[in-house]
């Protein structure tokens, strides 16, 4: 780690500290990036929109968050930047007021103050034992920590609601598309990352071994990969399903903070690849989003056949296909398997080999879904979107060629040998293919497996659940008020020394409210002072 | 000099209280200047001793009124924390409820009484031993009084039995306990540290049963569960007088009384030696809880506030139970924060119902939209209240978390986080009805006051301390910020 803080300011909060240090900078890069190139889309994307001032509003703030807190060196400005990001990313999600987006934003924000709760717990019980709150003086806490296993379990369930990580994930389906598409991109590209991110400061990555967590985390993280693929197979909505495939997608990213809880000589070529994998998946998933908007306009300079070319290329980045940063980031994280420290049991180097077909089984059906739809929406609204999101487009294909050589520390060769390529290209075209199978499959003989899962999928089952405690609290809480007081009353009814007091107080009463009465009295009291004082004086 | 200045911020609002109560219903303006003279001549008084005691002077003042009963007033660093609050709250009360009494009967006895119950509040602060502590603590208690039922209306009046019956019961208990303790120990003064350590050979129990009947007596005004029941019934009193109930007069003095008996006759040591700060704080944290759950069944916006005032002030007194300098840090820290916080959130409640009538949370349906300046400043301190930062509430959760976690009681944290999760369930809904709901009536009674959204009298205080609120917080680490005083206030005189 390089780089002190380079701001200090001991006078805000608890003082707080920003600076840069080698994760910070790449975060910071991906993140300003998507969010600059996304408010330039929602500049066209919002045009005529009567609460664009609102949503800018909230839009920058929500930035100013999610930057603070990749800048914050220290935990009180990381959690006041956290809540910032999440508390101003709500009316980004509810911005239509359509009952959907109500609905996706109380989903939200329930869990989002939930994961709050959890976090500032976590770093309550680091604190307590930690010297100070920067990120160094944390390093060496959490693993001498009597509180380790909790602190543990507190940061990774507290920062995976952000993350998406299964079973936390159901706000996220329902969230990410009812937002404005460029929102929708900011969320899913780099508002998931901060949980991410926070994993990063507060697990003790690289200082501990814990292989139970970390088995939990690749476990879960795998999990995530493949349901995510599964459910989001069967959504409608592509923007639904670009949210299914960063579930998917994060999952991969916990495999490898899995790897470095379980292995901590791991975690530097870990790192590496969780910052080569959050870099290649904010852009591309950013330039998905951005591309459901845009998907069938063209003008002449950006054709319409460009235009599609332009929608298939960051899929087939997140897929994998050689010469995409997919490739260099999917490599990068399969080639921890050769760590010397690495020890993956054979399920999980299974597992990632297989999630590259999953991706690209998810790819194909976006694309089949995203496509055609577009085709009579251009409009002069997407048009004006058009240029930003080519940039972006452009950005994320160049990230390709330009990741390996920009991050070295991520370990193994990055670089496709060209008998790599086909290697690389096998899941891809195989994965498209199943797809495409499948699909005339179940169209030609069996309708039935036509299934469509409500996004949310398991919160469709929780929801009733949580309703029905809610107004069961309710109930129980009147019926308790009102069983008290029959019960007071009771008491009073009885008891004739209180009867005797009510009385007397009544009588008091109707003096007292007299205020000269009073007036006198303190009057009285004044005097008393006065005479008690001039005594010892 | 300084044997006088403690006396005479006393008496610049007792003096005015009187005063004012000579004055006749329609001299206004000459009230007006009274009451805004005693509020400005008190914050001078206060800022003084403010000074002084940073620079370690000290003030007493000590009247023998009885012989072995002396009337001391001491300021010491905990008694100018809250003589601070209490002068600052004061004036923009004043200020407020002068707005707010515009044109409605009885301004005279209504500002008389206002007077003398921030001096008895003033007398509590500054009493240097239980004797005059309990002297003052009874005179808020009768002054207070007329304030609840200032309206005169059937429900008013009920709410001032409830309030005398459950005030009076509990002055006579401490009564009890006090006199036993002198019977025991003589004169208490208030010490550091304690000052009944040495009879705790002989008289072990008779201590914890003084300490449960000071407690629970204390606990009636600071809102212990299940001691709480008249809370929420008082605040049918006018709003700045809810605002100043709920802030810094009656509840405060409670919670106050309880800082002083545990760390100042007792002792932190000696009281966690006799086992009587194991069940106070499985109580704070009931209350805590409880008060949370009820306020989240509230439609009436006064009754769910009046909860959360439970629940807020039961972590002064869980922090109070907490053994250590973090979390004694905490609880001073917190005297103040509640007080500003929820003097704004009273504060906005009562603006709604001058200005349009509004009295449930059912009406609040883009109030926003309506009165943005009020609604920010509800939204501060709500957040505040949930504890997000950088509001006060923030700094207030951190510190009691981490003092509960140096002490060896990790499970508060668990009542920090779930209290923040339920006002977070009671307070965000409001926030979003005000923000994001558009109205779906009419406001039910729009008066609308005047070229802002409502009289400046009524939005100004409610802003002013709405930037307390943020400022406490976001500067906590600066000079002569809640937290800073209350850190020194424990180096000086609860640290080795």
């Amino acid at each position: 780690m390089t780089g002190a803080p380079a701001l200090e300011l001991d006078v805000i909060l608890t003082g707080i500290r920003f600076g840069l240090d080698d994760i910070s900078r790449v975060f910071l890069a991906f993140t300003a990036l998507l969010w600059l190139i996304c408010g330039a889309y929602a500049h066209f994307y919002l045009k005529g929109d009567r609460a664009r001032t609102r949503f800018f509003s909230f839009y920058l703030a929500s930035m100013a968050g999610n930057v603070g807190l990749i800048l914050a060196q220290d935990m009180v400005s990381f959690y006041l930047c956290f809540a910032l990001m999440t508390f101003t990313a709500y009316p980004l999600v509810i911005h239509d007021g359509t009952p959907e987006a109500r609905r996706a934003g109380t989903v939200y924000i329930v869990l989002a103050v939930i994961g709050e709760a959890l976090i500032v717990s976590a770093l309550i019980l680091i604190a307590s034992e930690a010297e100070g709150t920067g990120f160094r003086d944390i390093a060496g806490a959490v693993p001498a920590s009597r509180h380790r296993d909790l602190v543990v379990a507190l940061v990774l369930a507290g920062f995976g609601i952000k993350a998406g990580a299964i079973p936390l994930h159901v706000w996220l389906p329902l969230a990410h598309p009812v937002a404005p598409t460029p929102a929708s991109a900011v969320l899913s590209g780099v508002i998931i990352k901060a949980g991410l991110l926070g994993w990063i400061r507060f697990l003790p990555l690289g200082e501990a071994a814990l292989p139970g967590f970390g088995m939990l985390c690749m476990v879960v993280g795998l999990a995530g990969a493949f349901y995510g693929v599964l459910v989001g197979v069967a959504q409608d909505n592509p923007k639904t399903v670009l949210a299914y495939s960063s579930i998917s997608q994060m999952g991969l990213m916990l495999v490898a903070i899995g790897t470095g809880l379980a292995w901590p000589q791991a975690w530097g070529a870990a790192a590496g690849a969780v910052l080569i994998y959050s870099l290649h998946h904010a852009l591309n998933k950013g330039a998905l989003f951005l591309g459901v908007g845009v998907a069938g306009s063209g003008t002449v300079f950006l054709g319409r056949g460009l235009v599609t070319a332009g929608l298939l290329l960051p899929a087939l980045a997140l897929a994998g296909a050689p010469f995409t940063s997919g490739a260099a980031a999917k490599t990068a994280l399969v080639s921890l398997a050769g760590d010397p420290a690495v020890a993956w049991p054979a399920w999980v180097a299974w597992g990632l080999s297989l999630s590259s077909m999953a991706t690209a089984v998810l790819m194909a059906r976006f694309c089949f879904l995203v496509l055609p739809a577009g085709k009579d929406q251009a409009s002069a609204r997407s048009r004006g979107c058009l240029p930003a999101w080519g940039i972006l487009v452009v950005l994320a294909a160049a990230a390709g060629w330009l990741l390996p050589s920009m991050l070295p520390m991520a370990g193994g060769t990055v670089a496709v040998p060209a008998g790599a390529v086909l290697s690389a290209l096998w899941p891809v075209i195989g994965g498209a293919a199943l797809f495409v199978a499948a699909r005339h499959w179940i169209r030609r003989s069996v309708p039935a497996l036509r299934i469509r899962i409500p996004a949310g999928d398991v919160l469709a089952l929780a929801e009733p659940a949580a309703c029905g405690l809610c107004s069961a609290w309710n109930g129980l809480v009147e019926n308790a008020g009102r069983l008290r007081g029959s019960a007071v009353e009771r008491l009073r009814r009885g008891a004739g020394a209180a009867a005797r007091l009510a009385a007397a107080v009544t009588a008091a009463e109707t003096r007292i409210s007299r205020w000269i009465t009073a007036g006198a009295a303190f009057l009285f009291l004044a005097v008393l002072l006065f005479r008690s004082m001039s005594g010892i004086g | 000099m300084n044997e006088w200045i403690l006396p005479c911020v006393f008496l610049s609002s007792f003096l005015t209280g009187i005063v004012i109560f000579m004055l006749d219903e329609e001299q206004r303006a000459l009230r007006t200047v009274l009451n805004l003279a005693g509020a400005f001549v008190k914050l001078a008084l206060v800022g003084v001793v403010l000074w002084g005691v940073y620079h370690e002077q000290t003030f007493e003042t000590r009247l023998a009124v009885l012989p072995g009963m002396d009337l001391i007033f001491r300021a010491d660093a905990l008694s100018v924390l809250f003589v601070t609050l209490s002068a600052v709250l004061w004036l923009l009360t004043t200020v407020y409820a002068i707005g707010y009494l515009e044109g409605s009967p009885n301004r005279s006895r209504f500002f008389g009484f206002f007077s003398l119950c921030v001096a008895s509040t003033m007398g509590i602060s500054l009493a240097g031993n239980l004797f005059t502590f309990f002297l003052f603590y009874e005179m808020l208690t009768l002054t207070t009084y007329p304030l609840v039922v200032h309206r005169g209306t059937e429900r008013a009046l009920r709410a001032g039995r409830v309030y005398a019956a459950y005030t009076l019961g509990g002055g006579a208990v401490f009564l009890i306990g006090i006199v036993w303790l002198y019977v025991l120990a003589g004169q208490v003064d208030f010490t550091q540290g304690g000052c009944v350590e040495h009879l705790g050979g002989d008289h072990r129990t008779a201590l914890i049963a003084i300490f449960a009947l000071l407690v629970g007596a204390l606990g009636v005004k600071a809102a212990l569960v299940p001691l709480h029941g008249w809370l929420p019934v008082a605040m049918v009193a006018p709003a700045p007088v809810s605002a100043l109930l709920h802030a810094v007069a009656v509840v405060k003095a409670g919670a106050f009384g309880i800082v002083r008996v545990v760390y100042n006759v007792y002792g932190i040591d000696f009281a966690s030696g006799l086992g009587v700060l194991g069940p106070l704080s499985a109580l704070a944290a009931v209350t805590i809880v409880y008060g949370s759950l009820r306020a989240l069944a509230q439609d009436e916006l006064k009754r769910r506030l009046a909860y959360s005032t439970v629940s807020q002030l039961a972590y002064i007194t869980l922090g109070v139970s907490i053994a250590g300098p973090v979390s004694t840090i905490a609880v001073l820290a917190h005297l103040v924060h509640q007080g500003i916080m929820k003097i704004t959130l009273f504060f906005c409640a009562g603006n709604l119902a001058e200005t349009l009538g509004i009295h449930c949370i059912r009406e609040m349906d883009g109030t926003g939209r309506r009165m943005p300046w009020t609604m920010a400043a509800f939204t501060v301190a709500a957040l505040g209240m949930i504890g997000v930062p950088p509001m006060a509430g923030f700094i207030t959760k951190w510190f009691l978390g981490i003092g509960a976690a140096d002490a060896g009681q990790p499970w508060v944290i668990g009542v920090l986080a779930a209290s923040g999760l339920l006002n977070a369930a009671y307070f965000l809904p409001i926030v979003y009805a005000a923000w994001f709901k558009r109205p779906c009536a009419p406001w039910p009674d729009d008066r609308g006051r005047g070229r802002l959204e409502t009289d400046p009298l009524l939005l100004w205080p409610a802003v002013a301390t709405a930037f307390l609120t943020l400022a406490a917080g976001l500067f906590a680490g600066s000079d002569f910020s809640p937290l800073d005083w209350a850190t020194l206030i424990v180096t000086r005189e609860y640290g080795p």
